[in-house]
């Protein structure tokens, strides 16, 4: 492989989701405004630089999300430090998720918080970013049959969650086991 | 294998619901700002070769002089290299040139604004703007160096793994371990005793109870964490420990690193919880080298600067009932050949005076006004990430005033902070985000 060749594939991998990439880190980053965002999705970008070679094709999305995930974690304790510093300093508004900001429907907002990381990470990569459960096995780092299961657990999780608060749950899932 | 059926409905409701459906794709111009950034070389490990060949040239900012390289930047002196600020860290935004302490989180859909600050300069400030030294953040070992160093300092038994490439994590994931990972060119490190306390994205916590064993005081807190702090091999110049014991449950101490006797705004934290256990502690491995000195603008240039670029400010959150959208009431300088940024702390670079054109936007509502008077300007040093991946310390104004007006119910401090670098050696990232 060329250098042209990987700038190529590279430029091409960043065009093609580098948005998809921004908006994951966005919706997740706690008071992320769109220069924390572009920051993180630099991070990404040079990690998925750096290790071009080792991203699958086909599925670099998810690759990408599961980078993504990890930068988070550590961009969030990075963020909890630096609040603390600019609140000695003068009273700041309430910090809100960005989830806990914009997701209107409240009674979908308190259930999708009841269920645990794991599960709420899960099905909000089905919803949001669109993965398919081949997908969240790579962005999650587990197998496919694992991030089957998870997703279905969490959305049976979540719909009895929707269903105690009396919410106006969608019709009742249907599972059917197929090889 | 399950395979999942009837339950797109649910999907499509959280689809509905998601966070960003009304932020607009990213632009060309920042999806290739990004390639650029992650493309350009990393800066290499410091050395003592490298060390040595900064100390004697001291004119010679490496990093800076790559930059004007990459960009085709033409110094407007040719004696000082440019600094082309990707971002502002720590907080700080980067079109701003500097930090504004009230937290704004630009760029949400559901922003609006809220206030409108007008600021004043108090006739006691008369300091002008003198010269001021940059310094480059290095980093004299690499992540997964200090990983194994940290996880000595903090007991934790194990080899470094890297789960990514960069990121070095001694223990396992569910705690405790230490975490370390280079971010422009920057090794910053965290220590999380257990996993849960890992992560954020959880509800807004229940008022704390009180822990069940006792807390160190203030001053054993503030010993043990510079004890803690120099076992990890952290020697620089620290500041005085600042304490905050609000929490119940935790004693949170915050360690400013201090470089040529002034404040940083990198700083270290240790939490301490009950017995005196470290809840969570984090930081940075780095050493701050000299490079060249700048002109500085004076504070109130500085003030001038603040208040074109926060002279709103807008805020997440629930919209107050009745309360219209409306755009912000700011006045721009528009540098000859960048496009105007409309959204806080995201214009285009200031330029000196006479360069540029004016332009004002003008409010279709009249918003609640906030006067500061400016009555401290202290220069300090603040963080900026330069375009091609490295990190500066480079001079700020530190300012603060009291507030007052009809939505100030209660005695206000108003601080932030603002680039002090003279502008002509300063070159924002070409476009302004805008977003």
């Amino acid at each position: 492989v060329t250098t042209v060749d990987r700038e190529e594939r590279f430029s091409r991998i960043v065009r093609e989701h580098g948005d998809a990439v921004y908006r994951y880190l966005r919706r997740r980053h706690q008071g992320a405004d769109a220069t924390d965002a572009e920051d993180l999705l630099a991070d990404v970008m040079t990690v998925a630089w750096r290790k071009l070679d080792d991203i699958p094709e086909g599925a670099e999305a998810p690759w990408l999300f599961g980078v993504a995930r990890h930068r988070l974690s550590n961009a969030r304790r990075r963020r909890a430090r630096r609040d603390r510093i600019s609140a000695t300093m003068r009273p700041v508004p309430p910090s809100h998720a960005a989830e806990d900001e914009a997701v209107a429907d409240l009674q979908l907002r308190a259930a999708l918080w009841q269920l645990t990381e794991k599960e709420r990470e899960v099905i909000t990569l089905s919803a949001w970013e669109g993965l398919s459960p081949s997908e969240l096995g790579v962005a999650l780092g587990i197998s496919v049959n694992a991030a089957a299961v998870r997703l279905s657990k969490a959305k049976s999780r979540l719909l009895e969650l929707l269903s105690e608060t009396g919410a106006e749950s969608p019709a009742p899932a249907a599972t059917r086991t197929v090889q | 294998v399950e395979r999942l059926d009837g339950q797109d409905e649910l999907i499509s409701r959280i689809a509905a619901a998601d966070p960003v459906l009304g932020v607009p794709p990213l632009s060309q111009g920042a999806l290739e700002r990004v390639t650029r950034t992650a493309m350009a070389p990393r800066p290499t490990t410091w050395s003592w070769a490298r060390f040595k060949l900064a100390t004697l040239s001291a004119g010679v900012v490496s990093g800076a002089l790559v930059v004007a390289g990459i960009l085709g930047l033409q110094a407007a002196v040719p004696s000082l290299p440019v600094f082309a600020i990707g971002t502002a860290s720590s907080g700080s935004h980067p079109g701003a040139l500097g930090s504004a302490a009230p937290s704004t989180s630009s760029g949400n859909a559901m922003m609006l604004p809220l206030l409108q600050y007008q600021f004043t300069v108090s006739p006691t400030i008369t300091i002008t703007g003198g010269p001021g030294t940059a310094y480059q953040l290095v980093s004299s070992i690499d992540a997964q160096t200090a990983a194994t160093q940290l996880a000595s300092a903090f007991n934790i038994q194990g080899a470094a793994t890297s789960p990514y490439d960069g990121d070095y994590q001694v223990g396992p994931d569910a705690g405790p371990y230490v975490s370390a990972w280079t971010s422009n060119g920057v090794v910053n490190w965290t220590y999380e005793p257990t996993a849960s306390s890992s992560v954020s994205s959880s509800p807004p916590p229940a008022p704390s109870a009180p822990a069940a064993g006792s807390l160190p005081t203030d001053a054993q807190a503030s010993s043990d964490a510079l004890s803690l702090l120099a076992s990890a091999g952290i020697t620089q110049d620290l500041g005085t420990p600042t304490v905050d014991d609000s929490d119940p449950t935790q004693v949170a101490v915050t360690v400013s690193m201090v470089v040529g006797g002034e404040t940083t705004d990198q700083s270290y934290s240790i939490d301490y919880g009950s017995d005196g256990t470290v809840q969570s502690a984090s930081g940075i491995f780095a050493t701050a080298v000299a490079g060249a000195t700048y002109p500085t603008i004076s504070p109130s240039d500085a003030i001038s600067i603040l208040q074109e670029r926060h002279g709103f400010i807008i805020d997440g959150g629930v919209q107050p009932e009745g309360t219209p959208v409306l755009p912000p009431t700011t006045t721009t300088t528009i540098p000859a050949g960048t496009s105007s940024g409309s959204s806080p702390g995201s214009g285009p670079t200031p330029i000196p005076p006479g360069t540029g054109t004016t332009t004002t936007t003008t409010p279709t509502a009249v918003l609640p006004v906030v006067n500061v008077e400016i009555n401290q300007a202290n220069q300090q040093l603040g963080t900026f990430s330069m375009t091609d991946g490295t990190s500066w310390l480079l001079p700020v104004w530190s300012l603060s005033g009291p507030e007052s007006g009809p939505t100030v119910t209660a005695p206000a401090t108003y601080s932030a902070s603002v680039l002090a670098v003279d502008p002509q050696y300063v070159q924002i990232q070409a476009e302004p985000l805008v977003y």
